[in-house]
């Protein structure tokens, strides 16, 4: 189990571990160890590292039930239907059923501490998490991370960590 | 549902973006919630956890299964990849997405399309023929009667045979120039192309389709309603992409609706021999690009349907 908050890299595409990083040196997500290691690298190190991370397999994860039924319940609505009447579209509805991910645009949610769901999710609404102008993603993850409340978010992000995750259905 | 003019939407977007976002960052793009936004609708579906305990209610939740996960649910009728909740969002319950409680109460009903009055399961037959590229579900069949069961609940309070607010998708007007290939090509790439992929093939991840296909062989035929370009201009502005209703212009829509009818998709059922036969009958619009001749090929002159129709959809009218 990764230590609160610090995301897991196994098994992400190398697409997006590399436009993680230029986000980083483009001031698109800020974050107080990675901007400054970022920075420094080059094109050709980026590459390398994340084809590196891309390559190692995604650790296994036995799901553990939420103490919370209600918010346990609450986050699984969100994570397989989401909540349309507040315009916020099920998660599962771009990144996969399971949450698995489409690579490159729509990383795995699965697999990742609660913390860093959760910190990501408020990164978007705040601003401070943004993909490249141009990519539609950016408006698509703002706009629905904008009209999640504190409880949503919260729930969301410990039913996501909670999943049990495989790492044959990764790709 | 949250339902309030666009003006007021854009005044409260305009406040929360004022205030959320940091002062470094770029302004992101903001929209309506969802398709009932401007739709005037008031109407509210009773809430899933509401369904009954019991057999009736367990045919309540089938239908609602078959609307979030068609090809698993009523696989013996499904011939592509869709499912109903990719054209009637959040499970048929969204206002301006086709919500199947506006359709129920107002069947049976008149029909241009097979020019008769049509009950609300033949109706759903014509979804699986043509929509969903099947073969109809013969009348009482369980998937019928689980989907009209989910209708019926949905619908709970609405007076029938009154037009409802929020029924179908919401009217767009014709925009002052007519739709074309190029442009709606520009909108594809920039605001679809990420989910439905550059092909129009969608996405599916571990045999699971996430992004349905818009054209080609695993889409809907061109019978579908979705087909007519004012059909899928009016869904697109109001439900594309997820979460940002009403994003796109009225012309972009119209363009982009244009684009992606286009493109080849299977034959439909309806055949009658030549391209220019069942044209005339069934597509003779402007609103179809059925057999009209879009970069250099005639769309739709792919020869006779591929699945053979059942007996039991022989004595279902188109």
């Amino acid at each position: 189990m990764a230590v609160a908050g610090y995301p897991r890299l196994a098994g992400l595409s190398a697409e997006y571990i590399s436009e993680q990083l230029k986000a980083y040196i483009d001031g698109r997500r800020v974050n107080a160890i990675m901007s400054d290691m970022a920075k420094p690298l080059t094109i050709v190190q980026i590459q390398s590292v994340a084809t590196f991370f891309s390559t190692l397999p995604m650790p296994t994860q036995a799901g553990t039930p939420l103490s919370d039924a209600t918010q346990a319940d609450r986050g699984q609505q969100l994570a397989e239907r989401g909540d349309w009447s507040a315009g916020i579209p099920a998660c599962f509805n771009c990144h996969a059923p399971g949450g698995i991910g489409i690579q490159p645009s729509f990383p795995p949610i699965i697999g990742q501490p609660a913390a860093y769901i959760e910190a990501q999710i408020r990164a978007w609404k705040s601003g401070t998490r943004q993909a490249e102008p141009q990519n539609l993603a950016n408006a698509l993850m703002y706009n629905v991370a904008l009209r999640m409340n504190d409880n949503q978010i919260k729930s969301v992000a410990a039913w996501l960590a909670a999943q049990p995750t495989a790492p044959k259905n990764q790709h | 549902m949250n339902i309030a003019s666009p003006a007021t939407w854009s005044a409260i977007f305009g406040l929360i973006s004022a205030l959320s976002i940091a002062p470094t960052q770029a302004a992101v793009e903001t929209s309506a919630p969802n398709a009932a936004a401007n739709t005037g609708a008031t109407f509210e579906p009773p809430k899933e956890d509401d369904i009954p305990n019991t057999p009736f209610g367990n045919t309540i939740r089938m239908g609602r299964d078959i609307m979030l996960d068609t090809p698993k649910h009523a696989a013996r009728f499904v011939g592509n990849n869709l499912s109903c909740t990719n054209c009637h969002l959040d499970a048929g319950r969204m206002a301006g997405s086709a919500p199947l409680w506006a359709a129920y109460v107002n069947y049976p009903a008149y029909r241009a399309k097979n020019d008769k009055i049509n009950t609300y399961q033949q109706r759903l037959q014509g979804c699986f023929r043509f929509s969903m590229n099947g073969s109809a579900p013969p009348l009482g069949d369980p998937v019928l009667v689980a989907l009209e069961a989910y209708s019926f609940w949905l619908a709970t309070g609405l007076p029938v045979n009154k037009e409802v607010a929020g029924r179908g998708y919401p009217k767009l007007d014709k925009t002052t120039q007519t739709p074309d290939y190029a442009r709606g090509q520009a909108v594809y790439t920039a605001r679809c192309a990420l989910c439905h992929g550059a092909n129009g093939a969608g996405q599916s991840v571990s045999g699971r389709v996430v992004f349905p296909a818009l054209w080609g062989d695993g889409s809907y035929n061109w019978g579908a309603g979705m087909g007519s370009i004012d059909n899928a201009a009016q869904f697109i502005h109001a439900n594309m992409p997820y979460g940002m209703s009403y994003s796109l212009t009225p012309q972009d829509a119209w363009d982009v609706a244009y684009f992606m009818n286009a493109h080849e998709r299977p034959q439909d059922p309806r055949w009658l021999g030549s391209v220019e036969a069942t044209r005339t009958k069934f597509h003779d619009s402007t609103l179809s690009l059925y057999g009209q001749t879009i970069n250099g090929k005639i769309l739709g002159n792919t020869g006779a349907p591929k699945q053979t129709q059942t007996k039991d959809q022989a004595h279902i009218a188109p």
